[in-house]
């Protein structure tokens, strides 16, 4: 398990300009796809290929939620900094929220089946779409630093009064020195040949921002070469102090 | 031969060429273009920022190496060429598009390097 270190200021200076020029090059990228897209449905349309321009409508989408996704975690690291994070609270199982998730990136991922495993016993209280943000980072992180495997796992489990949160991968793992900096924000890992993997360097920071605010706790276990397994925590949601009987 | 560790920018790629005749091969990463020495591709369009690697190595290797030197290189990315090429010189690479691309600059500019070459 990993703590979380605070950056330096000269450390922060540097991952901002870098931040600068990767976020430009993120928010091209998937203009790329929309721009290019939007070219093979005009030709389409041209030749009366309206079923095939209607599967191409369905690609551009996935873009737009990509740009959507981008954007708003940007906007969040501006409402983090400010203290303007907004969270609406609910009582709910995280195994719930889990599987929603599932459900949806599934189908956006071909390349790994996505297995869940456990369950939690009791309840937490916090922001559900906020979690589920935190719970789609991890995933999505998962998949794009283990592009050589076919699955990662989802797990739960309730110890004591805490419900934790897994999600593990079988891919390239990080190295021990980026392990207490990865959820700084800017923060980005190189490998061993010091090339940086794409991102802005802002997902796990936002994700470990929103645990924090709820009272739980974030960290990584990971071995190079063999992969990461990426956890939260919250803690359970007592009836004793509260009225209302939320049930499942 | 494309890569791009972008699965959008593969897709696309590859639709457009595949409509102009081309045979396509899309990749993801770029480990594979170190081990190129048979059925050598016609043309390699190259990412420039992959994840983890840096589509500039690959080109100075690919002109490094006996075998692949004189495969044409289309280096693509979303920053600026001023910005990419400052540690590469011109002749690494035969044409530099850059993103987001118009699709019919990017056929006119395969077409230049391919059919014509």
């Amino acid at each position: 398990m990993t703590s979380i270190t605070t950056p330096s200021d000269s450390d922060l200076v540097h991952f901002k300009d870098d931040f600068i020029s990767m976020a430009a090059h993120e928010l091209k990228t998937p203009l790329t796809s929309l721009r290019a897209y939007n070219q093979i449905i005009q030709s389409l349309l041209k030749k009366n290929c309206v079923e095939s321009a209607l599967e191409y409508t369905y690609k551009m989408q996935s873009q737009f939620e990509r740009l959507n996704k981008l954007i708003f975690d940007l906007l969040d690291v501006s409402h983090i900094q400010s203290g303007r994070l907004d969270l609406s609270e609910s009582v709910f199982y995280l195994d719930d929220i889990a599987r929603e998730v599932v459900s949806t990136l599934q189908p956006t991922f071909p390349t790994h089946l996505i297995y869940i495993k456990g369950k939690t016993d009791k309840e937490v209280r916090a922001d559900p779409d906020r979690i589920g943000q935190v719970i789609t980072n991890f995933i999505i992180n998962a998949v794009k630093y283990s592009p050589q495997a076919d699955y990662i796992v989802i797990s739960f489990e309730t110890q004591g009064e805490t419900n934790s949160f897994h999600v593990q991968d079988f891919g390239v793992g990080i190295e021990k020195i980026h392990q207490p900096r990865i959820f700084e924000r800017y923060y980005r890992v190189y490998n061993k040949n010091d090339k940086k993997y794409a991102g802005l360097g802002i997902g796990l920071y936002v994700s470990s921002q929103i645990i924090a605010r709820q009272g739980g706790q974030t960290w990584v276990d990971s071995t190079p070469g063999v992969g990461s397994i990426f956890s939260f925590s919250l803690p359970a949601f007592h009836l004793l102090y509260e009225p209302q009987n939320y049930g499942r | 031969m494309v890569v791009d560790d972008d699965l959008a920018i593969l897709d696309i790629v590859t639709i457009v060429l595949s409509g102009e005749g081309y045979e396509v091969e899309p990749f993801t990463s770029g480990h594979h273009l170190y081990k190129l020495t048979d059925n050598l591709p016609a043309l390699i369009i190259l990412d420039v920022l992959l994840s983890g690697e840096d589509g500039r190595d690959i080109c100075k290797y690919l002109r490094q190496n006996e075998k692949t030197k004189q495969i044409p290189i289309i280096l693509f990315s979303a920053h600026s060429q001023e910005n990419v090429s400052h540690s590469l010189p011109n002749s690494s690479y035969n044409s530099f598009i850059p993103k987001p691309f118009d699709i019919d600059d990017l056929v006119k500019t395969v077409n230049n390097l391919v059919r014509y070459d």
